[in-house]
């Protein structure tokens, strides 16, 4: 891994804490309020305050910056943005919980006609908050349509911060101007976040508006499977590394916020032209088939921290696909060609049957190319077959990997279903590859 | 690991965020 990703990373992340932490820190120094308070009404209070600079500041990890996604990748910070916002939806639920244990009487303020519009605010906050924790908790469960829950998502939790910001400014005991110190800084947060929105929502699908890409082919491939090609239109050819994807919204415009996640398949030094290749297996993947030659695309993108260049001193790769967890490695296996890297690869594929094998053919063809070994497993085989059964497992692995590629100079990229991709990292680390060598790409991170 | 780094983050956020929610309430008595 490069220095300066592993150096970012570190001053994002104290950068991260000190902005949890600021306006609780400053609280510390500053005057006691006047009014007389119990040590749990403060303890209510600073939980309130940390679960607010918390969610607020999720608006900046989910922002489309990539200066702030690039050290760390794009599934990580979704993967943190999850975690992060469950433990402050703790912090804030226990605000009002301990006051009300406290005091019965504050359970007055959750009638919403009769309370002060502090009381207001901060009610229908946490009321939302609540909807937005138990829609995404159980998304997939209650099959809500992702398009659907993102585009509430957005607005639920932007009225959640909005109406908690309110709620602190109303209250006005520790946020007043009579400590200006701690109101400046509330108002640069809210002002922040308020920026942030306006870039997320108006100026940043307004710029991909102005970036458009157009279909300029589209295939069909083994395994329910479809290649979609694009041209830019009237923007520059999207650079990328090989294995990181893009956010692609077809049929609407930016503006509505529904865009799929999908893998570059094609090489990394052809940028005139970009391939992603999408298995059908929703609502919206069913379209791609009937995207016509000319429609217009926007692509946001790349993103993700999976690509064999962010390691340059590997001297052996391994490659370990689940069905159309190929798309990826096959756009890195295609740059390996335009570039003439001759370094040994092992391809491990595994996929339910010999005919819906994504990229057979192409995968084939590279082999005279590349310095490429492929490992093949069926879990239903055609007859006579004399490859590998079944899924991968431990056995597969050291049957095909000798000693020296268990190396130091060896790197294993893999992208496949979240299962396979758990059991094969543990049969990895057994084998005795470090944490380091094992990188993969997550395709439910959304 | 990366995911195991991100687990460790969350909790370290958590952990602090209690700590000084405690030091602000007990201002009065531990800080000067």
């Amino acid at each position: 891994m490069p220095t300066n990703y592993r150096t970012q990373r570190t001053l994002w992340i104290i950068l991260f804490l000190l902005l949890v932490f600021t306006p609780l820190g400053v609280l510390l120094t500053g005057p006691e309020p006047t009014a007389s308070r119990s040590i749990w009404v403060d303890i209510s209070v600073g939980l309130g305050f940390v679960g607010l600079a918390l969610m607020a500041l999720q608006f900046m990890l989910t922002a489309r910056l990539k200066w702030v996604k690039r050290p760390f990748g794009s599934d990580l910070i979704y993967h943190f943005h999850r975690q992060i916002s469950i433990a402050a939806f703790f912090m804030i639920i226990a605000h009002p919980l301990i006051l009300f244990i406290l005091d019965a009487r504050y359970l007055r303020l959750l009638n919403l006609i009769s309370a002060p519009w502090r009381a207001r605010a901060g009610v229908s906050s946490v009321i939302l908050l609540i909807l937005v924790v138990l829609s995404s908790e159980y998304r997939k469960k209650i099959k809500l349509p992702y398009g659907f829950w993102k585009f509430w998502h957005g607005i639920l939790t932007t009225i959640v911060v909005a109406t908690a910001l309110v709620h602190i400014f109303l209250a006005g005991i520790y946020v007043s101007p009579e400590n200006p110190i701690i109101y400046a800084l509330w108002v640069v947060y809210s002002a922040v976040f308020i920026a942030l929105l306006s870039y997320t929502r108006i100026i940043y699908p307004l710029k991909l508006m102005r970036n458009k890409f157009e279909v300029s082919g589209l295939k069909q491939e083994r395994g329910e499977s479809w290649t979609l090609s694009l041209r830019p239109k009237n923007s520059k050819p999207m650079r990328f590394q090989p294995g990181q994807f893009a956010w692609i919204t077809a049929w609407k415009t930016p503006f509505s916020d529904t865009e799929h996640p999908f893998s570059f398949s094609s090489s990394a030094e052809n940028v005139d032209t970009i391939d992603f290749t999408i298995k059908e297996l929703g609502k919206f993947t069913a379209t791609i088939k009937d995207l016509k030659v000319g429609q217009d695309i926007y692509v946001d993108g790349p993103f993700g921290a999976f690509s064999m260049d962010r390691y340059p001193d590997t001297e052996r790769l391994i490659f370990i696909a689940g069905g159309i967890g190929i798309t990826p490695l096959m756009s890195m296996l295609n740059t390996m060609v335009d570039r003439g890297d001759k370094r040994p690869v092992k391809l491990f594929y595994n996929n339910r049957d010999w005919d819906s094998l994504t990229f057979r053919e192409e995968i084939e063809a590279l082999q005279k190319k590349l310095d490429l070994e492929i490992i093949y497993t069926l879990e239903v085989p055609p007859e006579k077959w004399k490859g590998e059964v079944g899924y991968m497992t431990r056995e597969i692995l050291r049957k095909y990997l000798p000693e020296e590629w268990v190396q130091s100079g060896s790197h294993i990229f893999m992208c496949g279903p979240q299962i396979m991709m758990d059991i094969i990292e543990k049969q990895c680390l057994q084998e005795g590859f470090q944490h380091e060598q094992i990188h993969f790409e997550r395709f439910d991170f959304v | 690991m990366r995911y195991k780094n991100a687990k460790m983050l969350v909790y370290l956020t958590s952990i602090l965020g209690i700590l000084l929610t405690v030091l602000f309430a007990l201002r009065g008595i531990l800080l000067p």
